[in-house]
């Protein structure tokens, strides 16, 4: 069977380390064709943080966003928004072409360390721990009619580091393949809704026999594979850490290995699926990526499509993102960071764009503007900077893909890793700006959720002292 | 074009009355500033800190403001008086090429600054940021805004809480005429920055009486009314805009400063004003109220998170307006499920309540011009009241009468 929705543009197949491709992904509901890698924009409660739906239409290129079911939980089981008898996207106020991927959970989401049950996930959401049983998602799903639908895993609590045990990976893998067979059994798709499965992390693929043997029987239903790959692990080197495709059988759980195409070869091996078909079908990263670096390197694992936690992450830690793919020719190869913390007191008098190799997309704002709106605390400075934010990123992508069909993706990317302070750089610039700054969005990371949103800016805290 | 029934020119302003209201002291104007023609009667929206809360300075362009307000106070604090003389001025810094006006910092004394001690010299407070004493003069207040470069400035006054009765009223209405001296003194860009005066004097009617004619003699080219919206009853308020537009010059424009709820501008617009200021829109929509011909709703309210209709349905608003017709096709269950939780539903109030706000004022000058005001004006109370004429407050009923506009009829 070829998927005829996805097609593989170019490859860079012939070289054993970059496996990067680019390809179109059709989506017949909203008339869509998206060229991969692309870029996926989270949303928060059917919105796009920072972001006021005039803006998204105006002033950026957003053709694809993602949304979670955490975001609606709070007044289960009757969702008001599930009442609306037209297309959800007339609600969230978007455009009727706006490419739409459901999730259960954000990317960026907060593990909660209650357990999964058998019909339900357990979630911590802004508004508190919630449960979302598997009949409510596909409601869900069914309502919203996103053009791509992620099937939802049991994945236990990550935060406390630990692994599985080999009860719990039996449970995992059942479950996950119950609420896969309900979705697939119950989920509409005959309007295109295109269906993505969850490849369970952290497990071997050796005991995903079961699981996979059950993705092989409904292969026609399935439309693309969602990866959870581990970020943290990305850089190292380390060969304990990362699994090669060699999988040690007698493990029954270990990190993710080291790229998807080595994966779909372990599941092949042990399910008799054929591999050809797998690897043809587009690859979606849902762990949240906090550096471009992560991305380029996802990229040359042959993933396609990302979450951007990026830009806005940035652009509430008052960073403006100052990078290009490829990098811009510099006279000398010194380490640059990739973006500019504004809270600097050198931006105060800054009349220059805030924009250096990326497009112009603030016009006549300038850095000392966008200093003095994080100075005083004003909300504009996160729209502003996350217009800005979301347009490098666009850049970004429109790069990888050229690079990736002209076959010089590989060499631009260590060229990137040379020019650009990488990691420890880049986390600490967020670290220290987001120390200072105000919580402007209900799922900044690291972060308590919390309902003092716009309280924060001090006019109104101003407002309630002289009330009293 | 006809002549204008009354006009006044200065260095940057150009005064031209255009229509008046045969019934009540309603007018509408063309006022030309160093950037641009505005239309009055208008109310100003308030970007205290250089930016609206969440705006872009393209959204608020979007909207057809033609004039906002800047505060002097907050911008000499952050970003100071260095940066905006570097970056030349607020224009520049917040890349809006339309009208400012910025308040002298007055009013902050008296909201903000309890420990503020006032003398002859000027105010002395501590900085709210680190606690150092510092001195607000009428030169440092010109200096200011001076510095910001805004087309309206507004003289720094002696503001005392509108409830305050006694010999301190007198007081700060002859300092207030006092400083206006100083501040004209002070002032060097009368070219390209019009300094307007402000009427002090409490609800006094002979200092208001008095105050007035003083500020006359000094002739700037525009005149506010001040020291009201404080807390004084409704009544008291009517009766002072009233006298003060009786003394007034009919050909300069008149700012009532700090005046911003739907009743108050339409009743003041018959009484004779032309411009008026308020943060009440902006911030009220951060607390999840929406301005509504039917008066205010809080969107918060759970028996909106079914509602799949607009916040108004006569509403023209880029948020309320479908999107077949260009706009975003807001409900009232989206805007519930997002304000006080998400910033993008503030963002969307704001534009919301902006929009009502200008257009209640844009829609009085279209009245006025074609000699409609009184109906316009029981249109208005009609829609808000749902026809119940037993609910109008009697002050609107009151003040109204007194401009021979009879809301009952």
């Amino acid at each position: 069977m070829t998927n005829k929705l996805f097609s593989v543009r170019s490859s860079t197949e012939g070289n054993s380390r970059i496996l990067a491709r680019t390809g179109t992904l059709l989506l017949p509901k909203v008339g869509q064709v998206l060229t991969t890698p692309a870029l996926l924009t989270p949303s928060t409660r059917g919105t796009l943080p920072n972001l006021t739906p005039d803006n998204v239409k105006n002033v950026t290129n957003i053709k694809a966003i993602q949304v979670s079911v955490e975001c609606f939980m709070g007044k289960l089981p009757s969702v008001p928004f599930l009442k609306y008898p037209g297309d959800i996207r007339e609600i969230f106020c978007l455009e009727d072409d706006m490419i739409m991927v459901l999730t259960p959970r954000a990317s960026n989401a907060e593990p909660s360390n209650r357990a999964n049950c058998d019909d339900a996930i357990e979630m911590k959401t802004v508004e508190g721990f919630r449960k979302l049983p598997i009949k409510n998602f596909i409601e869900f799903a069914q309502r919203f009619n996103p053009d791509i639908l992620v099937c939802p895993l049991d994945l236990p609590d990550s935060g406390s580091g630990a692994f599985p045990g080999n009860n719990r990976i039996k449970k995992l893998v059942h479950r996950s393949r119950c609420w896969l067979n309900d979705i697939i059994e119950k989920v509409d798709t005959t309007n295109d809704t295109q269906i993505f499965v969850s490849v369970l992390p952290t497990v071997n693929p050796f005991y995903q026999k079961e699981y996979f043997s059950f993705i092989n029987q409904n292969l026609e239903s399935i439309k693309g594979l969602n990866f959870h790959p581990n970020i943290s692990v990305l850089f190292s080197d380390d060969k304990d850490n990362v699994e090669s495709s060699e999988f040690n059988l007698s493990k029954p759980c270990g990190l993710t290995p080291r790229d998807p195409a080595s994966y779909v070869e372990a599941v092949s091996k042990f399910s008799n699926v054929a591999m050809d078909d797998l690897l043809e079908l587009p690859r979606y990263v849902s762990s949240a990526c906090t550096l471009p670096h992560h991305i380029l390197k996802l990229v040359s694992q042959g993933y396609d499509l990302f979450n951007d936690d990026i830009s806005v992450a940035y652009a509430n830690a008052g960073v403006a993102l100052d990078f290009t793919f490829p990098a811009p020719p510099f006279a000398n190869d010194k380490e640059r960071n990739f973006g500019i913390s504004l809270w600097k007191k050198m931006y105060r008098i800054d009349m220059t764009s805030v924009h250096c190799h990326s497009t112009d997309v603030l016009g006549t704002h300038k850095k000392a503007y966008i200093h003095h709106l994080l100075n005083a605390k004003e909300m504009t400075s996160a729209v502003l900077l996350t217009i800005h934010n979301t347009r490098v990123m666009e850049d970004f992508f429109e790069g990888i893909r050229r690079t990736v069909d002209n076959n010089t993706f590989e060499q631009e990317m260590k060229r990137f890793f040379q020019i650009y302070s990488g990691d420890n750089d880049g986390v600490k610039l967020l670290r220290e700006s987001r120390d200072i700054v105000p919580v402007a969005s209900a799922f900044v990371l690291d972060r308590p959720p919390t309902r003092k949103l716009i309280a924060f800016y001090n006019d109104d805290l101003l407002w309630k002292k002289n009330n009293k | 074009m006809p002549s204008p029934l009354a006009s006044s020119a200065s260095k940057a302003l150009t005064f031209n009355v255009i229509a008046k209201c045969s019934r009540s002291k309603a007018r509408a104007s063309t006022m030309i500033l160093p950037h641009g023609e505005v239309q009055t009667p208008m109310f100003m929206p308030v970007a205290t800190q250089a930016s609206l809360k969440g705006l872009t300075s393209a959204q608020l362009a979007q909207l057809d403001c033609k004039l906002c307000l800047n505060n002097t106070y907050h911008l000499g604090l952050k970003p100071g008086q260095e940066v905006l003389d570097a970056v030349g001025g607020a224009h520049k810094l917040q890349s809006w090429d339309r009208n400012i006006l910025t308040d002298s910092g007055g009013f902050q004394m008296v909201s903000l600054l309890k420990l503020a001690t006032i003398n002859e010299q000027g105010v002395k407070f501590l900085s709210p940021h680190d606690g150092t004493p510092m001195l607000l003069t009428p030169e440092h207040s010109m200096s200011l805004q001076n510095s910001i470069g805004s087309d309206i400035i507004m003289q720094l006054d002696d503001v005392v809480s509108t409830l305050t009765t006694g010999p301190r009223v007198e007081e700060a209405m002859w300092r207030s005429i006092r400083w206006l001296d100083r501040c004209i003194a002070a002032h060097k860009y009368p070219e390209r920055q019009n300094l307007f005066a402000i009427i002090q004097g409490g609800i006094d009617d002979d200092l208001r009486k008095i105050c007035c004619e003083e500020m006359m003699k000094r002739d700037t080219p525009g005149i506010a009314i001040g020291g009201l919206s404080g807390g004084e009853d409704k009544s008291s308020y009517c009766r002072t805009v009233s006298l003060c537009t009786d003394i007034l010059p009919q050909n300069k424009p008149r700012y009532c400063m700090g005046v911003g709820y739907a009743e108050d501008l339409i009743v003041s617009v018959a009484l004779g004003a032309d411009l008026f200021d308020c943060v009440f829109p902006t911030r009220t929509a951060r607390f999840g109220n929406a301005l509504t011909s039917s008066g205010s709703i809080n969107v918060k309210k759970g028996q909106y998170a079914e509602d799949f209709s607009p916040l108004d349905f006569d509403c023209t608003c880029p948020v309320c307006k479908p999107k077949s017709e260009g706009g975003m096709g807001a409900t009232k269950a989206f805007l519930h499920h997002l304000v006080t939780k998400e910033t993008t539903g503030a963002h969307l109030l704001t534009l919301h309540n902006i929009h009502y706000q200008l257009n209640l004022m844009r829609k009085a000058r279209e009245a006025i011009v074609d000699d409609k005001y009184p109906e316009y004006v029981r249109e208005f109370f009609s829609k808000r009241y749902a026809g119940d004429k037993t609910r109008y407050p009697q002050w609107c009923i009151d003040a109204l009468a007194s401009v021979n506009i009879d809301l009952l009829a």
